[in-house]
C-alpha cells in the first residue's frame, strides 16, 4: 500500500471564478493522469479538506461524489477514499480526451486567427510532449 | 457668514418636530393675545385664560430653545463635525445669531401686543426692553443648559447652585433697576457675558463631550453572583444594569445633592446676608424634590423600553409579558423613587417657609404628572429629547404658572381640574403604550448607535 | 425553490415578503426557503435590505405583506421553544456595557434551559475573549466576539448573523468561520450570516441570497452562481451591431469588433453557439463572487 499523500496536495481558491468543486475534481484528475496520485492512493477525507482550507464540506463531498461517478475514486467502508485502479481501455481514454476537448477547442479557434495550418499546429503539440516526456524521466 | 446664517436658522427648523413646535407657539400666542384683548373688554371677571395661554406659548418658546440648545450639544459631540476646522466657531456664532433672531422675533410680536396688558412686574413695556429680555434670558439658558448637562458632575451642581440663590432674590426681578442700571440691561448683559465665557471654552476645549455622559459613567460594579435567577435576568436586560435598586439610587443621589446643595446656600444666604431683610425662600430646594421623580420615573421606563428589543428573542417571552415585565419594573421605580421624595418634599412643605403660594397644589401637580411620565418612558423607544414628555411637563408648568396669577378662590378650586387632568391624560398614555408594545416594530427604532452622540466610547 | 409542503421541513420560508416603512418599499416580494443543513450567505450593498430583512424573518418587525414563518411558525410571533432554537447575532451588538463578559454570559445561561458550558469555556479559550473586564472597555473585536458566543451557547438549530466579522483581524476571522463550518457540520443546523466580506462568503456559504433594492436577484447554491455568471468576450470578424440582444446578458460594450458582455445563464454548448451566431473568436472568463456583485450592480 503506497504511503498516504502529504496533506495540501490540493490548490483550492475560494475567490476564483471556478467552483471550489470543480478546482477539486480538475486537480485530482490532473495528478492522477501525472502520476502523482497513484491507483490505491488515499486521499483526505471530506472533513479534513474542509477544515484545512476552511471550506464548506458541501462542495468537497460534491466533488468526490461526482469524482466516484466518473470512476476515478471509490469508496471503502469505513476507510478514506482512494485512487480507482486505472483501466487502460477504451471508456478511459475517450473519458481523459473528452476532459481536454475545452482546451484544443480554444487552442483551434487561435489558431484559426492566427492563420495556421493543422500541420504546422500538430508539429508543435508533439514537440512540446516529446519535452514534456522527456523532462519527466 | 453665510454658513453662519445657514446654521442659526437651522437651529429653529433642520427637524420637522421643531417647525411643529414653532408653528404651536405662533398659534398659541395668537390665541393668548386673543384671550388677553377679549378679557380687556370684562374688566370684573377675571379668567384664567389669557395666563394659561401666555403660559402655554411660553412654554413651547422654552421647549423651541431647549430643543435648539439641545440640538447644538447633540451636533458639537459628533467626531465629524469635531474635525472640520471652524466648525465650532460657527456653531457657536450660529447659536448666538440664531437666539438674537429669536428675541427680535419675540420682542417685534410682543410690540403687536401693544400696551394691552402690562404685567408689572414684568415690565414688558418698551421694545428694548423686551428685547434685551428676551436675549438675556435665552442665552443665559442655553448656556445654563449646556453646563447642567456638561463635562463633569460637580461642574453642574455648582452651576445650578449659584442659579439657586435668583429663588431667593426675586424681588430683585420685580424692581425696575438692579444697581442703578435698568434691569433689562443687566440681564442683556449678564447673558452675553456668560455666552462669551461658554463659547470660549467651547471653541478653545479639546474635545467637547457628548451631553450627559458624565452621568453615564458607572462605578465599578460590585462583583455579581454568577448564578442569576431567570426573572432577575430578564430584569437585568431591560434596565441594563444589575438591579432596580442600583439604579434608582443613582437617581435619587442625583437629586438629593442637587437639594441639599441648594439647601445649603439658601441657609448660608439667610443666615450671612438677608439676615434682617426678608425669611429665605425655600420653594425652589421644594421644588427639586417634587421634579425629581418626574423625570427618575421618565428615565427608567425609557431605559426599560429600549432594553425591552434585547430580550425578544433570548427570553422567548411574547411582547405582552415583555410590556408587563417592563410596566412593573416602571412601576417598582416609582414607588422607589417617589415614596422618599414626595415623602420629603411633603414634611419640607410643612416645615420649612415657602413663597406664599400654596405648595400643596403643586406637589399635587407633580404626583399626577408621575404615571403619564412613566408612560411616556414606556413609549421612547428611540434615544432622543423627550418632547412629549416635555410637553407634559409644560402643561403642568401652565397649571402651576396659571395658580400664581389666579387670586379668587373659585378660580383656584377650579385649577383643580389640572391634576384631574393629568391622571386622566397618563391613562390614555397607558391605552397608548400598551398597544405600541403589543405590536412593536423595532426595525423603526433600530439604535442608531453610529451617529448618536451617547456612542462615544472612553476607554 | 420549493413550493411544496407547508408543514416541510423548511427552516425558513418566505412567502412574498414585503415590507414598506414611511411609503418606501424596503422588501419587495421575497420568496424564498432555506433547508436545515445549509449555510445562505445574504449579501447585497447598504441599505439593500439585509438587515430589514433578517429583522422581519426573526420577528422584531410585522411584513407589511406575505408572510415569513421560521420552523413552521409565523415569525411575528414565534413561540417560547421556537425563539429557544434561534441563535442571533445583530449588527451592532446589544451587550450590555455595565457588565462584564462573564456577567453577561452568566444573565444569557440564565435565560436559556439549554446552556454548552463546555462549549463557552473552549471558545473562550480559542478565541481569547477577556471575561473580566467591563463590556464598555473591550475593543469592537472582542465585543463582536462575546456577542456570537451568546448566540452559540444554547445550541440552536438556526443561526443567524448580520456581518457577524466586520470588526475581526484576519486570524480571528478565520477561526470564526471554522467554528462556523463545525457548527453547520451538523445536518439539522442551518446558518444564515450576511456578510461584505465576500472571501468569507465564498469559502463557507453552499447557498446565496443576493439582494438588491429590497429585491432577491439571487437565490440558490453558489456554485451554480459561479457556473452560470461568465464574462463573454467576442472578437469577431466584422464589426458588431450596438445591440447583441442575446438572452440573460445583464451588461454589455460593445467597440467596433470587440464586444464584452456578461451573460447571467451560462451553459457550455452556447460558446459554439455564439461563435457560429457572429462568426467570432469567443472567449470566457470566469467571474468570482465579488466580480459577479459587481455586475449585477453596475
Amino acid at each position: 500500500m503506497p504511503p498516504p499523500p502529504p496533506p495540501r496536495i490540493f490548490t483550492l481558491e475560494a475567490t476564483s471564478g471556478v467552483p471550489i468543486y470543480r478546482q477539486l475534481i480538475d486537480q485530482v484528475r490532473r495528478l492522477v493522469a501525472s502520476g502523482h496520485l497513484l491507483p490505491g492512493a488515499e486521499l483526505p477525507s471530506v472533513r479534513e479538506v474542509a477544515a484545512e482550507y476552511t471550506v464548506n464540506p458541501t462542495t468537497i463531498s460534491k466533488a468526490y461524489g461526482l469524482l466516484e461517478l466518473e470512476g476515478l475514486v471509490q469508496r471503502n467502508r469505513g476507510k478514506p477514499m482512494t485512487i480507482a485502479p486505472l483501466r487502460r481501455n477504451q471508456q478511459a481514454l475517450a473519458q481523459r480526451l473528452r476532459q481536454i476537448e475545452a482546451q484544443v477547442d480554444s487552442l483551434v479557434l487561435a489558431a484559426r486567427q492566427l492563420d495556421l495550418r493543422a500541420t504546422d499546429l500538430t508539429a508543435l503539440i508533439k514537440q512540446k510532449m516529446q519535452e514534456e516526456y522527456d523532462e519527466q524521466r | 457668514m453665510n454658513g453662519v446664517l445657514r446654521s442659526a436658522l437651522q437651529f429653529y427648523t433642520r427637524t420637522r418636530r421643531q417647525r411643529w413646535l414653532l408653528l404651536a407657539a405662533l398659534l398659541l400666542f395668537v390665541a393668548a393675545l386673543v384671550a388677553a384683548r377679549l378679557a380687556c373688554r370684562c374688566p370684573r371677571s377675571v379668567t384664567p385664560w389669557p395666563f394659561l395661554l401666555g403660559g402655554l406659548c411660553a412654554g413651547a418658546a422654552t421647549m423651541i430653545t431647549l430643543y435648539s440648545a439641545w440640538d447644538f450639544r447633540r451636533i458639537s459631540a459628533l467626531r465629524t463635525v469635531f474635525l472640520i476646522p471652524h466648525s465650532r466657531l460657527q456653531l457657536a456664532v450660529g447659536m448666538f445669531l440664531a437666539q438674537l433672531i429669536a428675541a427680535a422675533a419675540g420682542a417685534g410680536l410682543m410690540m403687536l401686543v401693544g400696551h394691552a396688558q402690562p404685567l408689572s412686574p414684568l415690565a414688558w413695556g418698551s421694545p428694548r426692553g423686551t428685547f434685551e429680555m428676551l436675549l438675556g434670558g435665552a442665552l443665559s439658558f442655553v448656556v445654563l443648559l449646556q453646563v447642567v448637562t456638561g463635562p463633569s458632575r460637580i461642574l453642574s451642581v455648582v452651576a445650578l447652585a449659584l442659579v439657586a440663590p435668583l429663588g431667593v432674590r426675586v424681588d430683585l426681578f420685580m424692581r425696575p433697576e438692579i444697581f442703578g442700571i435698568p434691569k433689562a440691561d443687566v440681564l442683556a448683559l449678564a447673558g452675553i457675558l456668560a455666552w462669551l465665557l461658554f463659547a470660549a471654552w467651547y471653541v478653545i476645549a479639546w474635545r467637547p463631550t457628548a451631553p450627559l455622559s458624565a452621568w453615564s459613567r458607572g462605578r465599578e460594579s460590585a462583583a455579581a453572583p454568577l448564578q442569576v435567577s431567570r426573572q432577575s435576568a430578564i430584569r437585568v436586560y431591560l434596565l441594563g444594569q444589575t438591579s432596580l435598586l442600583r439604579v434608582s439610587r443613582q437617581q435619587i443621589t442625583t437629586w438629593m445633592i442637587y437639594h441639599v446643595v441648594i439647601l445649603a446656600m439658601l441657609v448660608g444666604t439667610q443666615m450671612l446676608i438677608a439676615r434682617h431683610n426678608f425669611p429665605a425662600n425655600y420653594s425652589m430646594a421644594i421644588f427639586i424634590l417634587m421634579y425629581a421623580p418626574v423625570v427618575g420615573v421618565n428615565t427608567i421606563a425609557g431605559i426599560a423600553a429600549r432594553g425591552s428589543r434585547r430580550l425578544w428573542l433570548c427570553s422567548g417571552e411574547t411582547r405582552k409579558v415583555l410590556y408587563a415585565t417592563a410596566a412593573r419594573l416602571a412601576w417598582q421605580s416609582m414607588a422607589l423613587l417617589g415614596i422618599p421624595l414626595f415623602g420629603l418634599a411633603l414634611i419640607e412643605i410643612r416645615f420649612l417657609p415657602h413663597a406664599g403660594s400654596d405648595m400643596l397644589f403643586s406637589l399635587a401637580i407633580c404626583i399626577t404628572l408621575t404615571p403619564g411620565a412613566l408612560y411616556l418612558g414606556l413609549l421612547n423607544f428611540r434615544r432622543r429629547l423627550n418632547l412629549p414628555f416635555l410637553a407634559l411637563y409644560m402643561v403642568a408648568v401652565a397649571a402651576l404658572f396659571a395658580e400664581l396669577f389666579v387670586e379668587s378662590p373659585r378660580g383656584k378650586q377650579l385649577l383643580w381640574i389640572a391634576p384631574v387632568a393629568l391622571v386622566a391624560i397618563s391613562c390614555v398614555l397607558r391605552a397608548l403604550a400598551r398597544r405600541r408594545w403589543y405590536g412593536i416594530d423595532w426595525l423603526q427604532f433600530r439604535a442608531e448607535r453610529e451617529t448618536a452622540p451617547f456612542a462615544l466610547r472612553r476607554v | 425553490m420549493n413550493n411544496g409542503d407547508a408543514s416541510g421541513s423548511a427552516v425558513i420560508s418566505l412567502r412574498e415578503l414585503g415590507k414598506v416603512i414611511g411609503g418606501k418599499a424596503i422588501l419587495s416580494n421575497i420568496s424564498v426557503d432555506i433547508e436545515p443543513g445549509s449555510i445562505v450567505g445574504l449579501l447585497g450593498k447598504n441599505g439593500a435590505g439585509k438587515t430589514s430583512l433578517i429583522d422581519v424573518l426573526l420577528g422584531f418587525s410585522p411584513p407589511s405583506s406575505g408572510s415569513s414563518r421560521v420552523f413552521g411558525e409565523s415569525s411575528f410571533n414565534l413561540p417560547a421553544a421556537t425563539k429557544g432554537r434561534i441563535g442571533f447575532v445583530p449588527q451592532q451588538d446589544e451587550l450590555l456595557d455595565s457588565l462584564t463578559g462573564a456577567q453577561q454570559l452568566a444573565l444569557n445561561a440564565a435565560l436559556h434551559p439549554v446552556w454548552d458550558e463546555g462549549l463557552i469555556a473552549r471558545l473562550i479559550r480559542e478565541w481569547e475573549v477577556p471575561l473580566d473586564r467591563k463590556i464598555q472597555v473591550l475593543s469592537g473585536g472582542e465585543r463582536q466576539k462575546l456577542a456570537t458566543l451568546l448566540a452559540l451557547g444554547h445550541e440552536p438549530d438556526l443561526l443567524v448573523l448580520d456581518e457577524p466579522a466586520s470588526s475581526l483581524d484576519p486570524v480571528a476571522r478565520r477561526q470564526f468561520l471554522r467554528e462556523l463550518l463545525e457548527i453547520a457540520e451538523s445536518p439539522t443546523r442551518t446558518v444564515l450570516f450576511s456578510t461584505h466580506i465576500v472571501s468569507d462568503l465564498e469559502r463557507v456559504a453552499s447557498k446565496v441570497w443576493i439582494i438588491r433594492d429590497g429585491r432577491l436577484v439571487w437565490a440558490g447554491d453558489l456554485d451554480t452562481l459561479k457556473e452560470s455568471v461568465v464574462r463573454v468576450t467576442l472578437l469577431a470578424r466584422d464589426p458588431v451591431p450596438a445591440n447583441l440582444s442575446i438572452d440573460g446578458a445583464v451588461s454589455q460594450r460593445t467597440d467596433g469588433r470587440r464586444a464584452q458582455l456578461v451573460l447571467t445563464d451560462w451553459r457550455d454548448a452556447r460558446q459554439r453557439e455564439l461563435a457560429d451566431r457572429f462568426g467570432a473568436d469567443v472567449t470566457i472568463e470566469r467571474l468570482g463572487l465579488e466580480e459577479i456583485f459587481l455586475e449585477l450592480h453596475a
